[in-house]
């Protein structure tokens, strides 16, 4: 769109240097550059003056939604660092700590051009201070997930699958996986065993960011994430968790507390379809991009089946009977571990009447 | 939270000159009420004084005078919403309300129990925020007052959360995959409570962009819908009574031949007259027909169940967008009204269910579109008995011409509202000639979500985007690799 408005600007301040015609124009008097308004310039002066040597028009006319756009694309560069703690909020872009300046801004532009608030903040606290390289080195027993970048065989109710796409996992399998933030995104879905109790931990290590969730329901709906477990870059996470009747996934992806990372992540294979050119430069990563799943199962032990035949029933009852009164160890009529078998232990076998889980 | 307001007036000085206009396109044999083609007059149109890129609208009587106001948010660059007063009838000259920011969305509620209402605007902007403008009574508004939110909130509902009787706000985030609560202490201050996640359940950034209040489970609070348009999937917040949510449910909404449809609005109401509320939200779909999705709600107690299996052409023309309900006919059930993009007709879907506790089977059945208005872009719906002739006249802001559209209705009423019209309408009133606006060019599109696949989440995501200005030069956008799309 020619903008004829520009044209005439730039034609009646020849004599201006863009930087001169900058600076009177932006400044602390002025609203925020990430805000369209009727006055010319913005608020935070870096960014302004950098717009504004594309488009003079936004520092002599107005500040208009082209504007705001330009900001977006054009400032997120200029901040890191800058003054300010990253975990005090300040009205300027950026802040302090070089790395953690370019992580949050990497995720939240607008950190790096607007202002550092409170959001930022809360994203330096959950995102930086941990920010080893490091490189995961699979146990030989390690199951390869399998997924190229390209290729989506594990993406769940992702796109417009009808069912969850997902892998497989065992108890005591130890995954080891990749995930990537190219598009499209990449997520691994791994379907639990169907068991209907117990107590189930993950431990996942990883080179990046990573969230576990538990997924379960239908792609058409109602699906629910329950819960989520974050586990910093080169750090490892144990997590527990009891799952009540139904199918369920475990879902690994490139993201922190509340948040999934759209970028940081690109994938390190080439695209047989789209190679790139000879000069093309890799695009930044921050982060290395495998992980290490292990999934232990921990099923209930069905303490009242004193016979072990996989059933409370009357034998066990009448197991219980026998050994009424003062118990001495081992008992294993004594359920509640009191040294008495009693009205107690008889409630408990009573609630766990039927099959074992 | 609704408006209790619903004033019955006979004078009407609006519709007049439409009355004539319409009964002289009247000949025939007199039709039965309800059961004939909805009449609307020519349109009202009422052009914004600056570029506004009208973003929705909303009523109440803000002036105390017992007529429907209208306020108008738009993304405007010097931060300002409109404010038309209504009087007799006819509503008076936009008057500028200034907000601080671009304003997606408003709600008209009185927040702080002075009896007056007030405005809570969603301000669209990463540095987020709600703009406050408490009301005097007559009209006019204090200076506004603003609470910081996340990044670029789109909507905001206001209802009371926490069930102590006062107002609370549920606003959420574009930008941000959360609901943030704030709950009103009953003086119209308000305290953050635990914020509310977005569950993910796609690859893609969710994007939400729409959020309502309505008692789904029937356990007599309020839950809160998020329409999620990156997701195209709705998402249910169950609450507990108090303000907290359980996790999100996210349901799909009916598929079109296969196609999931994009979202970007949802409306709320009992369409089969079973006593409990049900979703529609209108269906971006390429390639096929635009839709009205219907989220049936079946009932259940202390879950929440949907049929889904329902979806209405609503028109060929455009991209449906926005959505609204009201019993246009006065036949004691909820037609359902559609604004489209690119072109943008206004379509009525005349509500022809027959509930179960009528005799009928209770399945909601929907008639072919009527066209009641035809422009470029119909972002945002509303009904209300502007003229106060008792029946529900309907609200259209069109973003291209940075306008309002008042759309009298004078459809025989079968309740015995409306004008007194009567006759078969061999004509609908004329409204614009369908401008010469080609449809976006589908190929061009990106995958803004980030899902790895172009479709219909995509293009509404483009639409909910764009300004009145754009509709000529839509461009492809970045995908969100590197930087999220603005």
């Amino acid at each position: 769109m020619i903008r004829f408005d520009l044209l005439l600007a730039v034609t009646m301040s020849a004599a201006f240097t863009l930087n001169a015609a900058g600076q009177q124009q932006c400044g602390i008097e002025l609203p925020p550059c990430d805000e369209p308004h009727g006055a010319p310039g913005c608020l935070q002066t870096g960014c302004c003056e950098l717009v504004c040597e594309t488009d003079l028009f936004c520092c002599e006319v107005s500040w208009d939604e082209t504007c705001v756009e330009q900001a977006a694309e054009l400032c997120g560069d200029i901040a890191c660092p800058n003054l300010g703690g990253c975990l005090e909020i300040h009205e300027t872009p950026g802040c302090l700590d070089e790395s953690c300046c370019e992580l949050v801004r990497l995720h939240d532009p607008f950190c790096g051009y607007g202002t550092w608030d409170s959001i930022c903040v809360a994203e330096a606290e959950g995102w930086c201070g941990v920010l080893a390289e490091c490189q995961i080195e699979p146990p030989l027993d390690a199951i390869p997930e399998g997924e190229p970048c390209l290729e989506r065989i594990n993406d769940g109710c992702s796109q417009d699958a009808l069912e969850a796409v997902a892998s497989l996992i065992h108890c005591g399998d130890q995954i080891y996986g990749k995930t990537t933030t190219t598009v499209p995104r990449d997520v691994d879905w791994f379907r639990l065993p169907a068991t209907t109790d117990g107590m189930w931990t993950a431990t996942l290590s990883s080179e990046f960011p990573a969230r576990l969730l538990l997924v379960t329901g239908d792609c058409e709906g109602p699906i629910r994430t329950v819960d989520q477990y974050h586990v910093d870059p080169c750090t490892s996470g144990d997590w527990s968790f009891v799952l009540p009747e139904g199918q369920w996934y475990l879902v690994v992806e490139a993201g922190v507390s509340g948040r999934a990372l759209r970028s940081g992540l690109p994938c390190d294979e080439i695209d047989p379809k789209n190679p790139p050119d000879d000069d093309e430069e890799p695009l930044p990563r921050t982060y290395g991009l495998h992980y290490l799943l292990q999934l232990d199962c921990h099923p209930v032990e069905c303490g009242a089946d004193l016979d072990g035949d996989g059933a409370v029933d009357g034998q066990d009852l009448g197991l219980l009977f026998v050994a009424w009164g003062a118990c001495s160890d081992p008992c294993t009529a004594d359920l509640d571990g009191d040294s008495v078998v009693d009205g107690q232990d008889l409630g408990l076998l009573f609630a766990a009447w039927g099959a074992c889980p | 939270m609704g408006l209790s307001l619903r004033t019955i007036r006979s004078g009407t000085s609006l519709v007049c000159s439409s009355i004539l206009l319409a009964s002289t396109l009247a000949i025939g044999e007199p039709t039965a009420f309800a059961d004939g083609p909805f009449l609307f007059g020519p349109p009202q149109i009422i052009t914004m004084p600056t570029p506004h890129s009208p973003t929705m609208v909303a009523t109440g009587d803000l002036d105390g005078d017992g007529d429907f106001d209208v306020v108008v948010p738009g993304r405007n660059v010097e931060g300002f919403a409109y404010l038309m007063l209504n009087e007799g009838g006819v509503l008076g000259a936009p008057v500028e309300l200034v907000t601080g920011g671009q304003t997606d969305w408003v709600e008209i509620v009185d927040l702080d129990g002075d009896g007056q209402l007030d405005l809570c605007f969603a301000v669209r902007s990463l540095r987020g925020r709600l703009s406050i403008l408490r009301g005097n009574g007559d009209g006019t508004f204090l200076d506004f007052e603003e609470i910081s939110l996340g990044r670029e909130p789109r909507s905001v509902v206001v209802d009371d959360l926490d069930g102590d009787g006062d107002p609370d706000i549920a606003a959420m985030n574009h930008r941000l995959p959360i609901i943030e609560i704030l709950l009103n202490d009953g003086a119209g201050s308000f305290v953050r409570a635990p914020q509310v996640v977005v569950g993910r359940s796609t690859v893609g950034i969710p994007f939400p962009q729409g959020i309502r209040s309505v008692d789904l489970d029937a356990d007599g609070d309020r839950d809160l819908v998020v329409v999620a348009t990156g997701a195209s999937r709705i998402f249910i917040c169950r609450n507990q009574g108090d303000a907290t949510f359980e996790a999100s449910e996210g349901w799909r909404p009916s598929r079109v031949n296969g196609q999931i449809g994009g979202m970007t609005n949802l409306s709320v109401g009992d369409l089969d007259l079973d006593g409990d509320d049900d979703l529609v939200v209108p269906l971006i779909l390429i390639g096929e027909s635009s839709h009205v999705g219907i989220f049936e709600n079946r009932g259940s107690v202390s879950t929440v169940e949907f049929n889904r299996d329902l979806a209405f052409p609503s028109t060929n023309l455009g991209y449906a967008y926005a959505s609204a309900m009201g019993d246009l006919d006065g036949d004691a059930d909820l037609d359902v009204v559609i604004g489209h993009a690119l072109p943008g007709p206004v379509m009525v879907l005349d509500n022809r269910t027959v509930p179960i506790a009528a005799g009928g089977d209770g399945v909601i059945r929907l008639e072919p579109p009527q066209q009641i208005a035809n422009d470029s872009f119909f972002r945002g719906l509303a009904v209300a008995d502007l003229d106060g002739d008792c029946d529900l006249d309907v609200l259209a802001v069109e973003l291209i011409s940075n306008s309002l559209w008042i759309l009298p209705n004078l459809t025989p009423q079968a309740n015995g509202c409306g004008d007194g019209f009567v006759g078969r309408v061999v004509l609908p009133p004329t409204t614009r000639e369908t401008p010469a606006r080609s449809k976006i060019e589908v190929d061009r599109l990106v995958d803004l979500d980030g899902d790895g696949v172009v479709g219909g989440s995509d293009l509404a995501l483009l639409l909910a985007g764009m300004r009145g200005d754009q509709a000529d030069a839509v461009q492809p956008v970045r995908r969100p690799e590197g930087a999220a799309p603005r």
